[in-house]
């Protein structure tokens, strides 16, 4: 997961198209001010439009989450202060190699455990909701599940074609 | 370049797979993950740090409930004022979102029939 760098920096160089308004209220002056467009790196606009403390603290609980499903919380609770610091500063600050000298590890196995014990996973609904449920990795004979089984366990009566 | 890939199979299955999920997701009803659904979930409430201890530690609440309605809950119950924080725990470790329900964390996290929360009126665990 943590060794396919080209892909990772593919995805960490995404970036989003905003365009800001003034809101109507705001105006002062006769003049309809220009919109203001700029692109946004996808992973990591959010502290830019939301309370930057908020997001780190959702961030880091949303970290935690993933990791107590992965490694039963062993990598983030092993880490220090500074490690959990960088992490959130490497994506803040659109640090590639800064996050993932930390990331790398939560997405790596850990001790004896082969892999992640559960996939950190949520489904979303069109209206917001979404679904989260303990998802192993391997089925019962031992092989990779994929991404197709693991829906079929997810939506069992839900069966091919129909 | 021409040659088949046997790999084309495998992704639109997966996108047929993804279709049928989407169709299934619109229509709640048939669509909910594990059959043997609970209506009710079983909470164990436990204070840490400086917060006052609660009487009833044990409620069955709704499984759909947010996050952020216990939390009102447990404010009302402690008769915190209004801008007194609460901070609730998920295994001792993260703060879950407001908008998180109870059946997923359940689902998730829950031991021995229940899903135990912590809860301090200080940040207790990052």
């Amino acid at each position: 997961m943590a060794n396919d760098r080209e892909v990772l920096r593919e995805i960490w160089d995404g970036k989003l198209p905003v365009c800001f308004q003034l809101d109507q209220d705001e105006i002062t002056e006769i003049q309809q001010p220009d919109p203001f467009y700029v692109m946004v790196p996808r992973l990591s606009y959010f502290p830019l439009v939301t309370d930057k403390r908020l997001c780190e603290a959702h961030y880091m609980s949303c970290v935690k989450e993933a990791d107590m499903l992965k490694h039963r919380g062993q990598v983030m609770s092993t880490m220090q202060k500074k490690d959990h610091n960088q992490l959130w500063l490497g994506l803040q600050n659109d640090k590639f190699d800064q996050f993932w000298a930390i990331n790398r590890r939560l997405m790596e196995s850990h001790g004896d455990q082969d892999g992640f014990k559960h996939i950190p996973l949520r489904i979303y609904s069109d209206d917001g909701t979404f679904v989260q449920r303990l998802i192993s990795p391997k089925n019962n004979d031992g092989s990779r599940k994929t991404l197709k089984q693991m829906l079929l366990e997810l939506y069992p009566n839900k069966s091919e074609g129909n | 370049m021409g040659d088949e890939n046997p790999a084309d199979d495998n992704i639109s299955e997966v996108t047929n797979t993804l279709d049928n999920l989407n169709i299934d997701i619109s229509q709640k009803e048939s669509s909910e993950p594990f059959k043997s659904e609970k209506v009710k979930i079983d909470i164990l409430l436990k204070a840490t740090g400086n917060a006052p201890i609660m009487k009833k530690k044990k409620w069955a609440v709704d499984a759909e409930k947010p996050i952020g309605w216990i939390m009102e809950f447990v404010k009302k119950y402690l008769k915190l004022e209004p801008d007194e924080k609460l901070f609730l725990y998920v295994n001792q470790t993260f703060a879950p979102a407001p908008d998180q329900i109870v059946k997923n964390l359940y689902e998730c996290f829950g031991t021995d029939g229940k899903l135990v929360l912590h809860y301090c009126k200080s940040q207790a665990w990052g």
